[in-house]
């Protein structure tokens, strides 16, 4: 079995101010091996992306291109799901429950979601086009495994990354039966997202 | 349920019970689409010196948009009337106003503001004041800063220009807290009152 050990770091720089709340391990960091030779894998049939708690759960989602994805709504009130992201725009207007139609992401790339009534509702999706990745946990590792033999080339993308995954990638030579391990270490924008608390200035939305 | 308690002139001390209804509309998606929201408020308000009692709308439209992720404007409209048993505690009012809302962390919002209100005003003082009987002819003596001496309140149309500094702190998604600072200018010219206003809030939703 090929093994591709990854270890994703804060930039050193970077952590001076942010190492006070966070360890200069990241999470929710992509990790994705893209062959050199073109990969024609089919991808996972379905994929979901719940709401509870007035929460996108999970945060951030990794998928191939192709993969259809359902957006059940947990919550006792309706939300409103959109993306503006060129990668895919959608909307699934006021809906409460199980959708009837899932989202198919069908081009390579990063896709925004929000809320438009729960502003502080976001998450992230990475279409990508390899069945090879992983997200990193809390220990900012991610592990890919069952790679065929041959060269790829590596990339981690994070919600706040600063600038393309492709500045970051490292490119590798798997043989059979083989185990590399890499380390990334990302430059990555302060982490603003508005919290969800009772504010004056929101319109009463919670 | 509203309520205010004072430190010195106890006939101010006061319970409200009101309802509200709102109707907020976002033109588009995302937290930077232009929003209004119209909102309808009754209520009732007891006062210690019952005489001020009554019953209280307002009418208030209001607009925003975001202009970055951290940067929002408001501004709106209130159309406020109180309506006493004893006509000449009634008061009715326009108020227009204007925010500034920068998201500094998160956690930490600092709202500035204007307000210019044009309404019914009350203003105290103990005669003899012909200065304020060339304005107004509605007076009436009161006992709500006690019988000696004996205050006067004289009813009259006022203009309040009044800026305003707040920061507010979500402390969890429940909870969240409120100092603000207001300055304010009530005038009928060449009457003028100035105030000076220190508020601290906490803020729970459920």
């Amino acid at each position: 079995m090929n093994l591709l050990r990854v270890r994703v770091l804060l930039l050193a720089a970077f952590s001076l101010c942010h190492n006070l709340h966070a360890s200069s391990l990241v999470s929710d960091a992509v990790v994705y091996a893209k062959e050199r030779a073109a990969i024609s894998a089919p991808a996972k049939k379905r994929a979901v992306i719940d709401q509870r708690d007035k929460q996108f759960i999970p945060y951030v989602t990794a998928l191939q291109v192709g993969t259809s994805v359902l957006f059940p709504n947990n919550d006792n009130i309706r939300h409103h799901v959109y993306s503006l992201s060129p990668a895919k725009k959608f909307e699934l207007p006021l809906y409460a429950g199980v959708p009837a139609e899932p989202v198919t992401f069908d081009k390579e790339g990063f896709v925004t979601l929000g809320c438009n009534i729960h502003d502080w509702m976001i998450a992230y999706v990475a279409v990508l086009a390899t069945p090879y990745f992983q997200i990193t946990g809390k220990e900012g590792r991610a592990l890919l495994k069952d790679l065929p033999p041959g060269q790829y080339i590596v990339e981690v993308w994070q919600p706040s990354l600063k600038g393309a995954p492709r500045q970051f990638a490292q490119h590798v030579d798997l043989a059979a039966k083989g185990a590399k391990e890499l380390l990334f270490t990302l430059d990555l924008k302060p982490d603003f997202r508005a919290k969800r608390a009772p504010r004056s200035s929101t319109g009463g939305y919670r | 349920m509203r309520g205010h308690l004072w430190d010195q002139y106890n006939a101010f001390n006061e319970i409200g019970a009101g309802a509200s209804a709102s109707l907020r509309y976002r033109f588009g998606l995302g937290p930077q689409a232009p929003w209004i929201l119209l909102e309808e408020r009754i209520g009732y308000d007891r006062f210690q010196e019952t005489v001020r009692s009554g019953w209280g709308e307002s009418l208030r439209l209001r607009g925003g948009i975001a202009i970055s992720e951290r940067i929002a404007l408001e501004a709106g409209y209130i159309f406020g009337n109180f309506a006493a048993p004893d006509d000449f505690f009634d008061e009715q009012g326009h108020t227009a106003n204007a925010r500034v809302i920068i998201d500094l962390t998160s956690s930490l919002q600092v709202v500035l503001g204007y307000t210019y209100r044009a309404g019914n005003v009350i203003s105290y003082a103990v005669p003899p004041r012909p200065d304020i009987l060339m304005l107004t002819s509605e007076l009436r003596p009161v006992t709500t800063f006690g019988t000696n001496p004996l205050y006067t309140a004289y009813r009259l149309r006022g203009q309040t220009n009044a800026v305003s500094v707040s920061a507010e702190y979500a402390l969890t998604r429940y909870l969240s807290v409120q100092l603000a600072y207001e300055y304010a200018v009530t005038s009928h010219d060449p009457l003028q009152y100035e105030n000076h206003l220190v508020e601290a809030k906490v803020a729970f939703a459920y």
